[in-house]
């Protein structure tokens, strides 16, 4: 089975438990819980580590607010768009574009660009604490 | 008797090749001065045997091609099939279709010693996306620890035996290194924080 393919089915069984999680968390979730991931990076050095402010940026995503939630951080709307995006092209290449089926998506390119994003975000904090 | 009289016979080699050949098949040399001798010639002598199976051409990296077929050069092919052959074949492909020059069959035995085994590239992707968690989880010092050294371990593996995905593994390498180097951090702020608190306790004393 190629990756793509496995992302495919990985992505429609986790779709709506994610979802689901996503409003539970939004709703009762954050302020029962977020108290118990503390960042121990920042509480010891005072700077923020590369997953700082991803719970809040998952909060705030589920409760519409995108601009927080990107600027908490933007690795998770990213991530949101990337599976968006990979799941519709992946439904449209096998059911509108025989032609192109057999192209496997590349799928490491989603997460070079994840890897990125949270690095850059992070350099980027690091530096407003400096400045 | 008239298969004898279409058939070369290799001065060298001994291996039979058709009469429209110039070079032999089997070990190269040209065959044009042997052409109307080899053709009076195979009637009364025996041709020498060459057994197939005997491996005549190996190649510097241990490729052994087997069954006495040879690969000729693109000019050697274009000569071997000239004009004449025209008709039969495209100007374009001088590869007779049924000639095979490696033995693609299971009895060939075509050895590698550099073969890349490939394939298995979920290595190369759980190291990533272990790597990927253990930097995002920097919160959850220890998950985070164990997460890298996943990351590491799996990407050396997909390295080491030449799985697809090195660029991913390479990746979960890096982020792996980043999650150890991230918990080495405040593993030492953390402890010379605390070994200065005991130091103060120990004077107050």
């Amino acid at each position: 089975m190629k990756k793509d393919t496995v992302f495919y089915r990985i992505g429609q069984c986790i779709l709506i438990p994610f979802i689901l999680f996503g409003l539970w968390f939004a709703r009762t979730g954050y302020d029962s819980y977020h108290s118990l991931l503390a960042c121990t990076f920042y509480a010891v050095t005072g700077f923020p580590c590369p997953g700082c402010g991803g719970t809040r940026a998952f909060y705030y995503l589920f409760r519409g607010e995108l601009l927080k939630s990107i600027e908490y951080h933007p690795v998770v709307f990213y991530g949101v768009l990337a599976g968006a995006h990979f799941m519709v092209l992946y439904f449209y290449r096998k059911h509108f574009h025989g032609k192109n089926a057999e192209e496997e998506i590349q799928i490491p390119i989603y997460f070079y660009l994840a890897i990125a994003v949270i690095l850059l975000q992070w350099i980027v904090k690091i530096l407003v604490i400096l400045l | 008797m008239s298969e004898e009289k279409d058939l070369i016979y290799c001065p060298q080699c001994g291996s039979a090749n058709p009469s429209t050949f110039r070079f032999c098949s089997n070990c190269g040399v040209k065959l044009e001065q042997q052409k109307e001798t080899s053709a009076m010639q195979a009637q009364d002598t025996e041709p020498l045997q060459v057994q197939p199976e005997t491996p005549v051409y190996e190649r510097a990296d241990a490729e052994v091609v087997s069954e006495g077929k040879v690969p000729l050069t693109q000019d050697e092919i274009n000569i071997n099939y000239g004009a004449e052959e025209e008709g039969t074949y495209s100007s374009g492909n001088s590869v007779a279709p049924n000639t095979q020059y490696y033995s693609a069959s299971s009895s060939s035995s075509v050895v590698s010693s550099k073969t890349s085994t490939g394939g298995n590239s979920g290595f190369a992707i759980g190291s990533m996306i272990c790597g990927i968690i253990s930097i995002l989880c920097c919160c959850l010092t220890w998950v985070s620890l164990i997460l890298a050294i996943a990351a590491i371990v799996l990407g050396i593996i997909a390295l080491k035996y030449q799985y697809d995905g090195r660029g991913m593994a390479i990746a979960g390498i890096v982020t792996g290194g980043i999650g150890i180097f991230i918990w080495l951090i405040v593993l030492l702020v953390a402890g010379s924080g605390f070994f200065t608190s005991l130091v103060e306790e120990f004077s107050n004393m």
